[in-house]
């Protein structure tokens, strides 16, 4: 079975990249608006990767981690933040809150699935 | 790529509207950090999602425009109105720069944008190390990559904190990713594993001695632990130039120096490697962030894709099928009526029904609520009423009324011409308003309602009103009315709406621009509606505009003239009465007397029958025209009709006395009649 990976981003054209993207590689998808939006994905569903953006209206990115990881099934999960910062500061409160990792904007697909072997086959 | 490019520019559009309405509400709320923060965060999205899809200058400059929220959004600053107004024509600006293939004219437009918000920043932020200092300007130190295939030689220690799983992290992935890099010998070493009692599933115990050989350069190396370095230890050395792999003897003596805690030179040393500055790969730019907890909401605007976007033209076509649908169905009806089968019957109630839901469903997919457009109005107020130094309020008020989208379109541009107008010519400047014992601050209001069929929107200001003597005045000389003329306060006030007419004796950079109201009403009236003016000297000055919900379906009176069928709107029918020959005078002025009111008339059967005889006794049908009534008499009504108007092509589009045909059950025409023209064409 193919990997699940949601996305949340408030952006549309770039859930929709993201999207296209990853389904090309063969990944099964699903698109999240925002932090809120996108806790409601794991009820029920086996997520296998979480593509977040920072900054989010109602659930920012590190919200979203921090609950994504008190979920019972989800302690482990990969979770890839979604930026253009690259200052240590977001990236570190990222992690600390417990993101895998980080994806720069502007990318392209082919950097995309490059992070993304970094944690998901 | 095209596809999303697209798609982000509407997105881009969909930003602009919303920093527009954030901006504003701003200038009431300087404090509002929601809005702040939405702002900040749109301005960060396009800077990121800008780069990716190729539109660079947007992207550049929104990342200066996004230095100067950041200001505020750190509260180092409160926002005032001159960031406001900069913000706002910045957002007019980056609307030219949404191009992909920018000219000499875009990059000037974006260096003039850039330069003004830097000056901007520099002046609200004194110091200027504040912003974007740590910026790393520094070329990138990049890696002695080379060329030919010579592979080099590395070790790596990587040892994992024993809580690396807690961030979803799985590193075999990343001695996976190394084992694509290159040729691996990767040792693991089990050292540190605890009793099975004090074992925790959960954690990390396994740590790895790597030596890989490859033609990639250290930092790529580097760049496989980008995101465990800091919840490991990594050590990456150069054993050797060349692939020594499988010279054991070299591996044994470079883990020994190891051991020793000596320092291990890499064999053949042919460059100085001063590439361990960095461990990051990239660096695009760094900003001084505020990193505080973003407020849960959003002040004004919500995402949500409980909705998706539809390609308007998809939904014009899917109105016209279901148009298509309907004329169908309702042949379907007229047959089932014949053939008296009960079967066919029942599946053509159901077909009926099921019509009828679609089309209402299609019907209510093509509405938009007038908010949609609501930023434009505060827009043009913020604008003008800076230009003209006058201070006003918008008031709204059922702005959640929805109307069909190509209404919508085409309403924008009279409701910011009568907006225009009433600051400009209604709202008076300060002084005179404080002379009238006024408040100072004009009020222009907007209130909409859904009345029956139609939608009723008023626009007001409490502006110094229309002066009917100054425009009879005008009027006359302008030639538009004789001396003569006995007209009615309120057809004076109307006079405004005719070509050539301008009221402000100046013409003003705002309106007066040879562009007169005449147009608001000829637009507003192309869309079958109407437009009246209610007003008091030195009060108000009241436009009511009433439209059509849709375009293309309208509920009409059937009504057969000889063979021919004509569709009267039903908005514009006020009543309908049983007449003969003698009740209609044909005298020089051609009144007809109803309950007691001589009412103009146009006979119907005269003007377009030409072959069968008049019939004794007719059927006139009231209509309002304006605040008169007009007659339009008919040889029968046959039923009210819901019809579905298509447009009578490109043949007829000469006449303007019908406004398009709706195709009847049995396959006859029937026109549908626009009866403001039909009226001043006959009357």
């Amino acid at each position: 079975m193919s990997k699940q990976i949601l996305i949340a981003d408030d952006s549309e054209s770039i859930r929709e990249v993201l999207a296209f993207s990853l389904r090309n590689a063969g990944y099964e998808v699903f698109v999240a608006c925002d932090g809120e939006d996108a806790l409601r994905f794991f009820d029920g569903r086996t997520i296998d990767l979480l593509l977040t953006d920072f900054h989010m209206p109602n659930m920012n990115g590190l919200e979203l981690i921090r609950n994504v990881r008190n979920l019972e099934n989800y302690t482990f999960l990969p979770i890839l933040v979604l930026t253009t910062e690259n200052q240590k500061n977001i990236i570190k409160e990222a992690r600390d809150a417990g993101a895998t990792g980080w994806l720069l904007k502007p990318f392209n697909t082919e950097k995309l699935i490059q992070t993304l072997r970094k944690v998901i086959r | 790529m095209i596809l999303f490019q697209e798609r982000f520019k509407e997105e881009v559009r969909e930003y602009f509207e919303r920093l527009e309405s954030g901006l504003l509400l701003l200038e009431h709320e300087p404090e509002n950090f929601q809005v702040i923060d939405e702002i900040f965060r749109i301005m960060h999205s396009m800077k990121g999602s800008g780069g990716m899809f190729g539109f660079d200058l947007l992207s550049d400059v929104t990342h200066d425009l996004e230095s100067l929220f950041d200001i505020f959004r750190s509260k180092k600053m409160q926002v005032n109105s001159e960031v406001i107004s900069f913000t706002l024509s910045s957002i007019d600006g980056l609307q030219h720069l949404l191009t992909q293939e920018p000219t000499e004219e875009h990059y000037l437009l974006a260096k003039k944008l850039k330069e003004e918000a830097v000056m901007l920043i520099k002046k609200l932020n004194p110091s200027p190390a504040e912003i974007n200092s740590d910026e790393n300007t520094n070329e990138r130190v990049v890696g002695n990559r080379p060329l030919d295939a010579n592979q080099i030689t590395y070790f790596i220690a990587f040892k994992p904190n024993e809580n690396i799983f807690e961030n979803g992290t799985n590193p075999l992935y990343l001695i996976d990713e190394l084992n694509a890099l290159g040729e691996c010998n990767t040792q693991m070493s089990f050292d540190q594993l605890p009793d099975l009692m004090q074992l925790d599933p959960g954690k990390c115990y396994t740590t790895w001695e790597i030596f890989i050989a490859t033609t990639e350069d250290i930092e790529t190396l580097q760049d496989v632990f980008i995101f465990v370095n800091d919840k490991a230890t990594i050590e990456i050395e150069k054993v050797s130039t060349g692939n020594v792999i499988h010279v054991e003897a070299i591996l044994a003596d470079f883990l020994n120096t190891r051991i020793n805690s000596e320092t291990w030179t890499p064999l053949e040393p042919e460059l100085a490697e001063d590439i361990f500055q960095e461990d990051e790969k990239t660096v695009v730019l760094t900003e001084t962030k505020q990193s505080g907890e973003t407020p849960k909401t959003a002040a004004f605007s919500n995402t949500t894709v409980d909705s998706i976007r539809v390609d308007s033209q998809k939904i014009d076509q899917y109105m016209n099928l279901v148009s298509e649908l309907i004329t169908a169905q309702s042949r379907l009806d007229m047959l089932s009526l014949k053939l008296h089968n009960s079967d066919l019957e029942l599946i053509t109630e159901s077909i009926e029904k099921i019509s009828r839901q679609l089309r209402d469903n299609a019907f209510d997919m093509s509405l938009i609520p007038l908010q949609s457009i609501a930023v434009r109005f505060k827009r043009l107020i913020h604008d003008l009423s800076k230009t003209l130094d006058k201070q006003v309020e918008l008031a709204t008020d059922g702005l959640d009324t929805e109307l069909d989208k190509s209404i919508i379109e085409k309403l924008i541009e009279p409701l910011l011409h009568i907006i225009r107008n009433s600051l400009d010519h209604g709202i008076e400047n300060k002084e005179e308003r404080a002379a009238k014992s006024k408040n100072e601050v004009g009020t222009i209001s907007i209130k909409a309602s859904t009345v029956g069929s139609y939608v009723q929107i008023e626009i007001s200001d409490d502006g110094r009103g229309l002066d009917a003597a100054k425009i009879r005045t005008k009027a006359i000389a302008k030639g538009i009315i004789t001396e003569h003329d006995k007209l009615s306060e309120y057809e004076i006030f109307n006079l405004i709406f005719e070509p050539g007419f301008s009221t402000s004796e100046l013409v003003t950079d705002v309106s007066g621009r040879g562009v007169g109201l005449d147009v608001v009403r000829r637009k507003v009236q192309e869309m079958r509606g109407s437009v009246e003016i209610e007003s008091e000297l030195n009060l108000f000055t009241k436009f009511i505009l009433k439209l059509p919900l849709s375009l293309s379906i309208i509920d009409g009176l059937l009504t057969r003239v000889g063979d021919n069928y004509y569709v009267i709107p039903s908005s514009a029918v006020k009543k309908i009465f049983m007449v003969n020959q003698q009740m209609l005078k044909k005298d020089f002025r051609q009144v007809v007397e109803l309950e007691g009111n001589q009412i103009p008339y146009m006979n119907m059967h005269e003007e377009f029958e030409t072959e069968l005889d008049l019939p004794e006794n007719q059927y006139a049908v009231t209509v309002s025209y304006g605040n008169q009534s007009f007659g339009l008499v008919v040889d029968e009504v046959v039923r009210e009709y819901q019809a579905v108007i298509k447009s009578l092509g490109k043949l007829l589009n000469s006449q303007d006395i019908f406004s398009g045909a709706s195709i009847l059950g049995n396959g006859q025409l029937a026109l549908v009649i626009d009866t403001n023209k039909i009226i001043q064409k006959y009357s």
